[in-house]
């Protein structure tokens, strides 16, 4: 099965292909804009498997919570190499993806992940035993209170230091992001568990949406 | 489909409209579908930068579907992509044009950037009785104002425009002072057909010296200032502005017709919408042996036709674009374009 996954949502951009045999993966932090980026970072995966995008058997993507125009610039683009070929689309929780892989990489069964939503507030969740619960945007003093068996991840953690006293939480990593190659993985799980991939069109959930305020007049 | 016949896919998302066309060598236009989000920003009274981002990205792929199937054709059949890259909305640009890359490279068929003002300024072209060059375009919208000397396609000098609000958004703002809600540029103009005696002479801005530069907010001052003194001649104010603000397009575009020795104007952009506009244009035109042109009344607005259009003539004459970056520019000047 070849599966592409890309991530935009945050200050990093990563690309993974997964091919029958092996995956190739690009992951750039510090990236300013994703948009000049992605589809060069997909050219390069694809000339190395040597395959091209109508070889694909499914895009996965997070769908978000990010910065907006990161969760767009993955769902659009997403979008366009979906219908170009007609191929299956799953797009899955930027938190979940980091909380997958950061579960992973420091082998805990317990952890908080804290994406800075700026404007004084945190994209919140909180993973365990491989399953994400209560996705939702916070204010720092908002979040569950959760204990020190948990491990803090993301950019949240850094941004605001009240988090930890609220949350219980003194083990955490800011410098923690999601990635592409966490994504085919998580995926993969689901698609074992007989979670289908859909041909909808993929769609961004940002988490705010209280974005504008009706004129009074 | 014959070997050689070119269809290219124009997206349109620099503001609060979703436009799609499709553009072939052979037939011309061949479909176009359009999604106002007029309603969306309405209860706002503007354009909600973030809402109208929101909206693009549900849109533009099930209006490709609907294009496509208009024209009876597949996607796979499209042999280019045409997309918006500025001038407007940085979100709003970048749905379009990140669709339009990555189908696009998906396809391995090349992209080109379009720019919006181009767009509309080729649009009367998509008419069969339609201007040859040169020509002086007007492009008025609620975005731009703007007189531009068009040697050819891509080779323009912006001759003047407008030192503050544009025309179409002097429109919108006199309507709201007037109580007609947003955007109010087409409810004002209803409500000027009611009066038929012009009650007071408003100003006309900048037409006093020299020069083709446009300023239509102390205008729109004017029309506040004398609805405050008589608020029940809400019709007398609309019409008088709606005289004002039109007759002063109009004087600077035959000055710019006699400074140019043209004889064709082309007037384009959402305010082109405009009945008076034109049979004043048309006047004018007359009495110097010229003549205006417009597009038909549906591409006066933003749509995706013009941008299939202008983007056909570009990815005829440009090489293969092989990188996959995707770009916005949402401030771009017509007169960075390159002739081609």
């Amino acid at each position: 099965m070849n599966l592409l996954a890309i991530d935009t949502c945050t200050e990093v951009c990563s690309v993974s292909l997964l091919l029958d045999n092996k995956k190739i993966d690009r992951f750039v932090e510090g990236v300013e804009k994703s948009s000049s980026l992605i589809l060069p970072l997909c050219d390069e995966v694809f000339d190395e498997a040597n395959i091209l995008p109508k070889d694909l058997d499914g895009v996965l993507y997070t769908r978000g919570p990010g910065s907006f125009t990161g969760v767009r610039m993955c769902t659009a683009v997403v979008q366009g190499i979906s219908f170009a070929h007609n191929i299956p689309t799953l797009g899955l929780s930027t938190l979940e993806v980091i909380g997958y892989g950061a579960s992973k990489k420091y082998n805990k069964d317990k952890v908080a992940i804290a994406l800075d939503a700026r404007m004084g507030e945190v994209y919140w969740a909180y993973y365990i035993n491989n399953k994400i619960h209560n996705e939702s945007l916070k204010k720092p003093n908002e979040v569950d209170s959760l204990g020190a068996e948990y491990i803090g991840v993301g950019t949240g953690w850094g941004a605001y230091e009240e988090l930890s006293f609220h949350s219980g939480v003194n083990d955490f990593i800011s410098e923690c992001h999601p990635q592409a190659t966490n994504l085919i993985d998580l995926a993969l799980e689901y698609i074992d568990r007989g979670v289908k991939m859909t041909f909808d069109i993929a769609m961004p959930v940002y988490l705010r949406n209280n974005v504008a305020h009706k004129s009074l007049k | 489909m014959g070997h050689k016949v070119s269809l290219t896919l124009g997206i349109e998302s620099s503001c609060d409209e979703t436009g799609i066309g499709i553009y072939s060598s052979s037939e011309g236009l061949i479909a176009h579908n359009l999604f106002s989000q007029v309603k969306i920003h309405a209860d706002y009274g503007g354009v909600v930068p973030e809402l109208a981002s929101r909206d693009h990205i549900q849109r533009v792929i099930p209006l490709i579907k609907s294009s496509l199937s208009d024209a009876k054709i597949n996607l796979s059949d499209i042999t280019g992509v045409a997309h918006t890259a500025g001038p407007g909305l940085a979100g709003a640009l970048l749905v379009g044009s990140a669709i339009a890359k990555s189908i696009s490279w998906s396809l391995g068929i090349p992209s080109v950037e379009v720019h919006h003002m181009e767009g509309h300024l080729l649009a009367p072209l998509l008419e069969e009785d339609c201007p040859e060059f040169p020509f002086i375009a007007l492009l008025v919208s609620g975005g731009h104002t703007m007189l531009v000397d068009v040697k050819g396609v891509g080779d323009y000098t912006i001759l003047g425009e407008s030192l503050d609000d544009a025309v179409g958004e002097a429109f919108d703002k006199t309507a709201k002072i007037l109580g007609l809600g947003y955007p109010g540029g087409p409810a004002l103009a209803e409500l000027a057909k009611q009066c038929k005696t012009i009650k007071y002479k408003f100003p006309r801005p900048m037409t006093d010296r020299p020069g083709l530069d446009f300023s239509f907010s102390g205008l729109k001052t004017y029309a506040r200032n004398t609805f405050i003194k008589e608020p029940q001649n809400r019709s007398d104010i609309a019409k008088s502005f709606e005289v004002a603000a039109i007759q002063t397009l109009m004087i600077k575009c035959r000055r710019a017709l006699e400074g140019s020795e043209y004889s064709t104007l082309v007037v384009s952009g959402g305010v082109s919408a405009n009945l008076y506009l034109r049979d004043t244009l048309d006047e004018m035109c007359k009495k110097i042996n010229a003549r205006a042109f417009y597009p038909r009344q549906e591409f006066c607005t933003d749509n995706g036709a013009m941008i299939a259009f202008a983007g056909h003539y570009r990815l005829m004459s440009k090489k293969i674009n092989s990188d996959h970056k995707i770009v916005i520019k949402p401030r771009w000047s017509l007169e960075d374009l390159s002739a081609i």
